[in-house]
């Protein structure tokens, strides 16, 4: 992904989530969807600082960060994810990346908004703290931090559609939106989308057929989750879109 | 040099391929195969039905397709616009698409002109 469009994304995204007054970011949604924009937050840090997270309800957490990992959390939380409670990260094994995850859900709770700040770590970072990897969590949670959640169609779609520019001319998401030529829109909404429709493998998980037609075109049939999609794409475009579907569902 | 021999020789080039198959999709018939391990009776048998979905189904008569999941890709091709037979290629999930596609149209070409 070029430097402008990363840049894009992160204003995208400041917007989105909203710039409160003093500094605070807004986070809002579903606790999972709260979960990704946290590691989004973590992975926009670079310099050695503490991200608060207050959330709602009166909890406040504290996240150690610098180049991109997370090094500590810190903060009362209840149960026996509580324990990470100002423990060293040091390896992005799956019992430490689960025990993360586990106390960052422990402290988001049911809430559906958590104000983020952040400010210098006042203290120094010792050269044998590696902290976890922003990256490593997110795959390992199956949140892709540039793109949509993984389990949804649209956040998919959208990816794509913002990564290919121009070259989708037309999508459709099953059950949803439609965008685009409403010739090619359609002729994306006969396709069948399901799992016995023939297009698509029937195998679980995402999935995702390219048909390059004998008139040129190209059309992109996928499936994210248990919901179907189709884009008609332009024949230049499509090694880019398989690229980049790819590192989403990788 | 005989189907066989290019599907092999297809196979040899490039690791990615862990099976190539040259079949005519219309009739669900498996002309011919090569593998290090040959792939079911079955799993030939819904390649067949792949190809015949992407490559004259329900999208419109196409040229190339592919299929990708967590599991595999498979690369389709059709030697020329008109034909009912493709090759079929089974890759790895994370195999070089742009190169085995070139791959598959070099080949479908050249198994095209040999029938000719």
């Amino acid at each position: 992904m070029s430097e402008k469009a990363t840049l894009e994304q992160k204003l995208n995204r400041l917007t989105a989530s909203g710039v409160a007054a003093g500094g605070a970011r807004a986070l809002t949604g579903p606790p999972e969807t709260l979960l990704r924009l946290i590691l989004r937050e973590i992975d926009d840090i670079v310099l050695p600082r503490v991200l608060h997270l207050g959330i709602a309800g009166g909890r406040n957490v504290s996240c150690e960060v610098t180049s991109r990992r997370l090094l500590r959390v810190l903060g009362k939380v209840g149960g026996a994810a509580g324990k990470l409670d100002g423990a060293a990260l040091a390896a992005d094994d799956a019992e430490t990346v689960a025990k993360v995850r586990a106390y960052l859900e422990a402290a988001i709770g049911k809430s559906t908004a958590v104000s983020a700040t952040h400010k210098t770590l006042e203290r120094n970072v010792e050269p044998g703290e590696m902290g976890i990897s922003a990256l490593a969590l997110a795959e390992a949670w199956g949140m892709p931090l540039d793109g949509g959640s993984s389990r949804d169609a649209r956040g998919v779609v959208d990816d794509l559609a913002a990564h290919a520019g121009d070259a989708v001319l037309a999508w459709h998401v099953e059950g949803g939106d439609a965008v685009g030529d409403s010739t090619l829109i359609a002729t994306l909404k006969e396709l069948p989308l399901g799992p016995d429709g023939g297009l698509l493998a029937p195998t679980p998980g995402p999935a995702l057929s390219l048909v390059q037609r004998i008139d040129g075109s190209v059309l992109v049939v996928g499936r994210q989750g248990a919901t179907g999609f189709a884009l008609a794409v332009d024949p230049a475009a499509k090694n880019a879109l398989v690229s980049r579907w790819r590192s989403l569902t990788s | 040099m005989d189907v066989a021999a290019q599907l092999d020789r297809l196979r040899q080039t490039h690791p990615a391929i862990e099976a190539a198959a040259f079949v005519d999709f219309r009739s669900g018939t498996v002309l011919c195969s090569s593998a290090q391990i040959a792939p079911p009776q079955e799993r030939l048998d819904t390649l067949c039905h792949t190809a015949a979905n992407l490559l004259g189904g329900p999208a419109g008569d196409a040229k190339s397709a592919m299929m990708l999941t967590a599991q595999e890709a498979v690369v389709l091709r059709r030697p020329s616009e008109d034909a009912s037979e493709a090759l079929c290629l089974i890759c790895a999930p994370d195999a070089d698409l742009p190169q085995l596609e070139t791959a598959a149209r070099e080949t479908a070409a050249e198994i095209a002109s040999a029938g000719a």
